[in-house]
């Protein structure tokens, strides 16, 4: 009786892993998106409403850091188009690219296909009953100094962390004094961030806009562009894609009224 | 110093039931392999618990189902020689005794007890070995030792000498007798080897499925066992279903005989016990036919079938022997080697 | 050089351990005597952080104490707080390496010859003395083994230890979290030097468990 119970346990565990290899219909094609994750919500929104326009395509997408996509396409994953939230990471993946800023010489873009799709704004969010009275950059800046506070932000592979970085400099913070006071704690990817801010484990956070308003948080400040620059997502097909017409239209399609309007919604702003 | 045992356990379909009282002596439990003999010492040291029943030492209340006591084996005095010996495998022959002397305070006192024992048993050379040093001899001294410092009221000893060589067995049966005489409190001895349950016990208890008796003077069993379960634990191999006769004759079916014996025989007799010299070649008797003839170091056990019925004879036949398997012989048996046997109430 | 990490890593794996040590053999011996059906409940239970992705036990743990969850909240108003801190990173280390200490010991238990225990009930010696002084060390090869790799996964710890305490240098970084960071932004020679300090303190640790088990000569079957 006892092995028929566990070999029923055992073969319910089977279930999934059949369904999850399911029947692939002829005509379907999958695109794999890889997106820098401050794009989750509103690319899982686009995807449905696409996938209703075109039952035929499925798209799967892979969210993380930009500078984590990046080394998974150089290392050879599948991918069809690739979204980062900065210029560096695609810059490094773009044969056309100066010398300066792809110093392996990759060649991963697409040629012609390479446009700046969205705008972000960098942000200034503050844990709810734990803001250690931290009311803008400035202050920031200041309390960053003296001790006692903990700051979230990217580490310096993850773009909104570079951001960061580039808001120290413009504050004359060195980073390296701040980290060994302590008042530093690093994520690997903008909504690892977001978490903590919104948890209330850090006191505030360097994110996106977009995140915040994902993540229901108050914006307590944003960035300006003589603090860290203008924040541009960079979008390509990728040479090794094996549907580069549907990527190419998927693209297309992003920069569609409908599409805009659902980024506008959290704070994008389509590129001047 | 007395023990008293009134206990019942079952264990699926074994079912534990014993009832005796013991004195000071040596108080022998005889017994197959799984008749109860070790569970039940294990009841009385507190290792297992009855289902119900009183056991009570020397006044002292250890186990009563009824009134909810259960001493832990800590508390119960009663000192316990496993048949493994269980000496502490990391602690060497000094401190494994010393363990036996963790109650006493006093550093004098316990030196000198210490001292006594180890004398007493002769461990002089081997307190600083290890266990695993030590011949199976050598390790039940020193248990024997740790248990007697210990000063127990009640000593139980399961299967002392099953371990150990049988030729040796004689001599530690020997050293065995000194020793208990000098511990002088009650002990139990459990055994399944009637040899050693005859040189050590004064009285013997019989185990057969779970049931054991009160215990018996140990010649008067060995001499007159009263049912078919104690003739063949004293080593009578030849048991048959028997009939009342008369008060000095039992009826024997198997045989188509009627065998005298020294009486007096009771109405409710159900078998007859032979005992395995008693048998003769004669004239007028009883055919049975050679079914096996066993060599032994001291002659032969000759097996035989009775022409009349069911059931194997034994016989010890004397030097020398001539016929083949399959041979025919007249038998008859003398009256003091016919024993009468009654029902297990 | 920052060598917090270094400090940080075997702080938490020291402590780590000698908690799991005790948990684990008290658990093991307890539940052994527990009745068959509840033995097995307890089994499942205390064993799942072995089977269980690290990151699935350290959501579970945010889930428990982060400070916006019932027990966390508590926590913090009497001014404990697990999350982003290092204690949190003992917590992640306690909770996957319970585990193994528990399962070597309760191997390393059932291995026991009772008898040596009820013969020393008998002589009257104490339930803690027979624990200690007779179980323990009749079962030191299973439980030495068992410490061994409780403080392997503790120190190893990555999964469940980045989501509960983060990576703040000079206050949470243990060793394997600095060795991602330090892949993730590019920084291969520091990377590397941590990869080399923790294949030391491995080998050595590893080393001295050999030493101390080869020292052991009895026998146990007598």
């Amino acid at each position: 009786m006892k092995r028929i119970v566990a070999l029923l346990l055992v073969l319910l565990l089977a279930v999934p892993m059949t369904a999850a290899c399911g029947s692939k219909n002829a005509e379907e094609i999958t695109l794999t998106v890889f997106a820098a994750a401050s794009m989750t919500e509103t690319l899982n929104e686009i995807k449905t409403m696409y996938e209703t326009a075109h039952p035929n395509v499925k798209i799967v997408y892979n969210f993380d850091s930009s500078g984590t996509l990046k080394d998974q396409i150089e290392k050879g994953a599948e991918c069809d188009l690739f979204i980062s939230a900065g210029q560096k990471q695609m810059n490094q993946l773009d044969i056309t690219a100066s010398k300066e800023v792809n110093p392996d010489g990759l060649d991963f873009v697409l040629d012609g296909t390479r446009v700046n799709l969205l705008e972000n704004r960098v942000t200034l969010c503050v844990a709810e009953g734990n803001d250690a009275g931290i009311d803008s950059f400035d202050t920031l800046a200041r309390k960053l100094k003296e001790g006692g506070v903990l700051l979230a932000m990217g580490n310096s592979d993850v773009p909104v962390g570079q951001y960061t970085q580039k808001i120290f400099q413009y504050y004359g913070l060195d980073e390296d004094a701040l980290r060994k006071s302590g008042v530093l704690t690093y994520g690997s990817n903008v909504k690892e961030v977001t978490t903590q801010v919104k948890e209330g484990v850090v006191n505030c956070g360097v994110i996106y806009c977009t995140d915040a308003f994902s993540a229901g948080l108050t914006i307590t400040d944003y960035a300006t562009k003589e603090m860290c620059g203008q924040v541009i997502y960079p979008a390509a097909v990728m040479k090794e894609s094996k549907h580069p017409d549907e990527a190419k239209a998927f693209l297309d399609y992003l920069f569609a009224d409908e599409a805009m309007a659902v980024f506008m919604k959290v704070g994008f702003a389509p590129v001047q | 110093m007395s023990l008293s045992v009134d206990i019942e356990k079952t264990y699926g379909t074994f079912h534990l039931k014993a009832a005796f009282t013991v004195t000071d002596g040596v108080t022998g439990i005889l017994g197959a392999s799984g008749s109860g003999k070790s569970l039940t010492l294990k009841c009385i040291a507190g290792i297992e618990r009855p289902d119900r029943g009183r056991i009570v030492l020397d006044g002292v209340t250890l186990f009563d189902s009824e009134a909810h006591i259960d001493l832990p084996p800590q508390k119960r005095r009663v000192g316990y020689l496993f048949q493994s010996y269980a000496l502490f495998p990391n602690m060497t022959v000094k401190q494994n005794v010393l363990c036996g002397l963790h109650a006493v305070k006093d550093k004098a006192e316990k030196a000198h007890i210490y001292g006594e024992t180890v004398r007493m048993l002769g461990l002089e050379r081997l307190e600083a070995h290890m266990p695993h040093q030590l011949s199976g001899g050598e390790q039940q001294r020193v248990a024997l030792a740790r248990i007697l410092v210990n000063r127990p009221k009640l000593l139980l000893l399961d299967e002392p000498f099953s371990a150990l060589d049988p030729s040796l067995r004689v001599r530690l049966c020997v050293e065995m007798r000194e020793i208990l005489k000098g511990y002088g409190g009650p002990s139990v001895l459990v055994t399944h080897d009637r040899d050693e349950a005859y040189m050590l016990c004064s009285e013997i208890a019989t185990a057969d499925a779970g049931r054991i008796s009160a215990p018996r003077d140990t010649e008067s069993l060995f001499a007159r066992p009263k049912t078919a379960a104690e003739a063949a634990l004293v080593g009578i191999k030849t048991v048959l279903p028997a009939t009342f006769a008369d008060s000095a004759h039992i009826s024997v079916p198997a045989l188509r005989v009627t065998l005298e014996t020294i009486g007096p025989v009771h109405e409710d007799l159900c078998a007859v016990g032979i005992r395995a010299d008693g048998f003769a070649e004669t004239a007028d008797g009883f055919s049975a036919t050679v079914a096996d003839v066993l060599p032994t170091p001291d002659g032969r056990l000759v097996l035989l079938r009775p022409c009349g019925g069911e059931g194997l004879l034994y016989w010890d036949a004397p030097a020398p022997w001539t016929l083949p398997v399959g041979g025919t012989v007249t038998l008859g048996v003398r009256p003091s080697a016919v024993l009468p046997l009654y029902q297990d109430d | 050089m920052d060598w917090f990490p270094l400090w940080n890593s075997l702080r938490i794996a020291a402590i780590g351990s000698v908690i799991v040590f005790f948990l684990g053999i008290l658990a093991a011996y307890y539940i052994a005597r527990l009745p068959r059906v509840l033995k097995g409940v307890l089994d499942v239970v205390l064993t799942l952080p072995l089977v269980l992705p690290p990151t699935v036990v350290g959501y579970c743990l945010l889930l428990i104490f982060g400070p916006k969850h019932p027990v966390g909240a508590f926590l913090s108003t009497i001014g404990i707080r697990f999350v982003m801190t290092w204690y949190g990173g003992v917590l992640a280390a306690t909770v996957v390496a319970f585990p193994l200490m528990y399962r070597t010991a309760r191997g390393a238990f059932e291995s026991f010859d009772e008898t040596l225990a009820y013969s020393a009930k008998t002589l009257g010696l104490s339930n803690t003395f027979i624990f200690w002084r007779i179980r323990m060390p009749y079962c030191r090869q299973g439980i030495l083994a068992g410490i061994v790799l409780a403080f392997a996964r503790a120190l190893g710890e990555y999964g469940a230890t980045s989501m509960l305490i983060g990576y703040t240098p000079g206050r949470t970084a243990t060793i394997s979290t600095t060795v991602y960071q330090l892949w993730r932004t590019d920084d291969d020679a520091g990377a590397l030097f941590w990869v080399l300090i923790n294949l030391a303190i491995s080998a050595i640790v590893l080393l001295a468990v050999n030493l101390l088990e080869r020292r052991n000569g009895w026998r146990k079957r007598v």
